[in-house]
């Protein structure tokens, strides 16, 4: 099930975002992607989630080209993501919004026009809330929750998915610094699962030293650097371009 | 009493209301207007399905209710009013329905949502200009409108009532079930967040037409009420000023609500005969239009979730269930 990425590049209008990438994440490993803000590290993430098309290279998963796969088709055979910003269904309660996100799993409904929902995938949806420390907030409206809540209900449904991918666009993003372990002991929970290949967009630099196997430094779409965190921290160049750049968030 | 219990409630009371009027207000003018409240309610809540669980804007949605009626009604007149004509109806305007919305959709579904709405009007233009053209005239009788012959056993005014209420509570029941099923759940879904629904590996695509699909049938089944609840048909089912009819009852009940076109198909259409009858007397309320667009624009300035929209909010707070 490994995700590769071969000699990608993405445009946005004239610019080029993203110049000639290519990586290789495998089930089990955790890689993650550093890098100056504007580097393109979301906009990489578009690539493989389907959400921006690649001007040239190739994406491929289990074997499968999926280039010109659509956002739904990637999801579908395991390629899941989350948001940099929150990205939730504003009036749907957490459990229903997790629900679809099962829901999804279920082949295409079609069969189902008429029946309720079935209490198994509801059961399913509580035990991502669960795993998410979101229990007691199974039927607020994803509107009326805290912003930590909100990066959990992300998490949650991503999980809900089931996906052999994860894809996770900075999931401390904006949280109270109390939150934050919270949700620090939830990734290395999904880490140490084995489980997944996990592809972490992350500013914190001790995040990343807790979470990752290998980093990626990203700077103005191009890969800068690649290896183990400690490797990877020690080189010169990184140092220069990223340590030594604007970044308050890593403090 | 939890809100639950309280829509529970007063639907049963509607419909208790509704299969006692005959008994109480006699059979004629309170069940005619009734009989068109209810073909106008099934179709206020189709629409709902539409712009209110999906998200998803049509201009045009006349362009079913007036196929039912005009199927249903070209088949009972060439057939004389016979039972097998009205059913051959039925059959043919609901396949229609479904061919049209299919058709529909495939061109503009897919692109953004303006194209959608104007396609949806253009259609329905067409459809309004087809019904009153002179080349069809032997089947439509063009611009004078069709007077329509019922089935002998459908010729009571209090079998037609309770006739078309049942239908009504049929495919009220039907709607409901289908917006809680996994599909409805999908539905607003897309009308909150139609990329995360998509980022989740949901074909939105196929669940906007399937909603587009069941609307355009219920509102093809709201126009057969109608031309069986008036025995007359003419252009006019096409006409825009249906749809934006259709689309004030659905706000004014409060969109997304599903129940509340039951109650914008009541109050709108009896305030429109009540006016109309005024109007008689004093000729100002002859221009009623005005005090409808007027009440649309405080509904939607002030009460965005219309009335039931705004009633179920306030049973939730006052019952302790804070969103
Ligand atoms: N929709 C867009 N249209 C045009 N340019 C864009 C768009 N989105 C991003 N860009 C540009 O692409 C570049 C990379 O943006 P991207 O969001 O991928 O950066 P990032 O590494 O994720 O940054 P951050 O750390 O701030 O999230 C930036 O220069 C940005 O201005
Ligand atoms: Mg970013």
């Amino acid at each position: 099930m490994d995700l590769k990425l071969a000699h990608v590049r993405v445009d946005y209008g004239e610019t080029t975002i993203i110049h000639d990438v290519s990586l290789t994440l495998r089930r089990g490993m955790s890689m993650a992607l550093v890098g100056p803000n504007g580097a393109g590290k979301t906009t990489l993430l578009h690539a493989i989630s389907g959400h921006r098309p690649l001007r040239a290279g190739r994406v491929t998963f289990a074997g499968q080209d999926v280039t010109r796969w659509s956002v739904d088709q990637r999801a579908r055979i395991g390629i899941g993501r989350s948001f940099q910003g929150i990205h939730l269904f504003p009036h749907l309660t957490a459990l229903a919004s997790v629900t679809l996100a099962v829901a999804a799993r279920q082949g295409t409904l079609l069969g189902r026009l008429f029946s309720r929902v079935p209490r198994q995938w509801v059961e399913e949806a509580h035990t991502y809330l669960a795993q998410t420390a979101l229990s007691h907030q199974a039927n607020k409206t994803a509107s009326a929750m805290s912003h930590g809540d909100k990066r959990k209900l992300e998490l949650a449904m991503l999980l809900a998915l089931r996906p052999a991918v994860l894809l996770l666009d900075e999931p401390t993003a904006g949280m109270a610094l109390a939150e934050v372990p919270t949700m620090l002991a939830l990734l290395e929970e999904i880490k140490a699962s084995g489980a997944y290949a996990i592809l972490l967009v992350e500013h914190k630099l001790d995040v990343v030293f807790r979470l990752c196997d290998e980093v990626v430094v990203l700077q103005q779409g191009s890969i800068l650097a690649q290896g183990s965190a400690r490797d990877v921290m020690a080189d010169e160049r990184v140092q220069a371009a990223y340590l030594g750049g604007t970044h308050g968030d890593s403090a | 009493m939890t809100p639950r219990t309280w829509k529970i409630g007063s639907l049963f009371l509607l419909l208790l209301l509704a299969v006692l009027v005959p008994v109480l207000f006699g059979i004629g003018g309170p069940t005619n207007l009734l009989e068109q409240v209810f073909a106008f309610a099934l179709f206020a809540m189709s629409y709902d399905l539409l712009i209110g669980y999906t998200g998803v804007v049509s201009f045009g949605h006349a362009v079913f209710f007036g196929t039912g009626a005009y199927v249903a009604g070209i088949f009972l007149v060439h057939s004389g009013g016979s039972t097998a004509g009205l059913l051959m109806g039925i059959v043919v305007a609901l396949g229609v329905s479904v061919l049209l919305s299919l058709l529909i959709a495939s061109i503009s579904l897919r692109i953004r949502t303006v194209y959608f709405a104007m396609i949806t009007l253009a259609v329905g233009q067409t459809f309004y200009v087809l019904a009153g053209s002179q080349m069809l005239q032997p089947l439509t009788n063009a611009d004078d409108g069709m007077t329509v012959p019922l089935p002998v056993w459908l010729m009571h005014d209090r079998t037609v009532y309770y006739v078309t209420l049942l239908v009504l509570v049929c495919c009220v029941w039907l709607l409901r079930l289908f917006v809680r099923s996994p599909v409805g759940q999908v539905l607003q879904g897309i009308r909150e967040n139609e990329g995360r629904v998509l980022a989740l590996g949901h074909s939105v695509y196929r669940f906007k037409a399937v909603a587009f699909v069941i609307s355009g049938l219920m509102a093809t089944i709201a126009g057969i009420l109608y031309v069986i609840a008036q025995t007359f048909v003419s252009t006019g089912v096409y006409d825009v000023s249906i749809s934006l009819d259709v689309l004030l009852m659905t706000i004014i009940g409060g969109v997304g609500t599903l129940y509340g076109g039951l109650l914008g198909a009541l109050l709108i259409i009896g305030a429109q005969t009540e006016f109309t009858n005024l109007a008689g007397t004093f000729p100002i309320f002859g221009r009623y239009t005005i005090l409808f667009g007027v009440l649309y624009i405080v509904i939607v300035r002030f009460m965005p979730r219309g009335i039931v929209g705004t009633v179920a909010q306030a049973l939730k707070r006052w019952s302790g269930q804070e969103e």
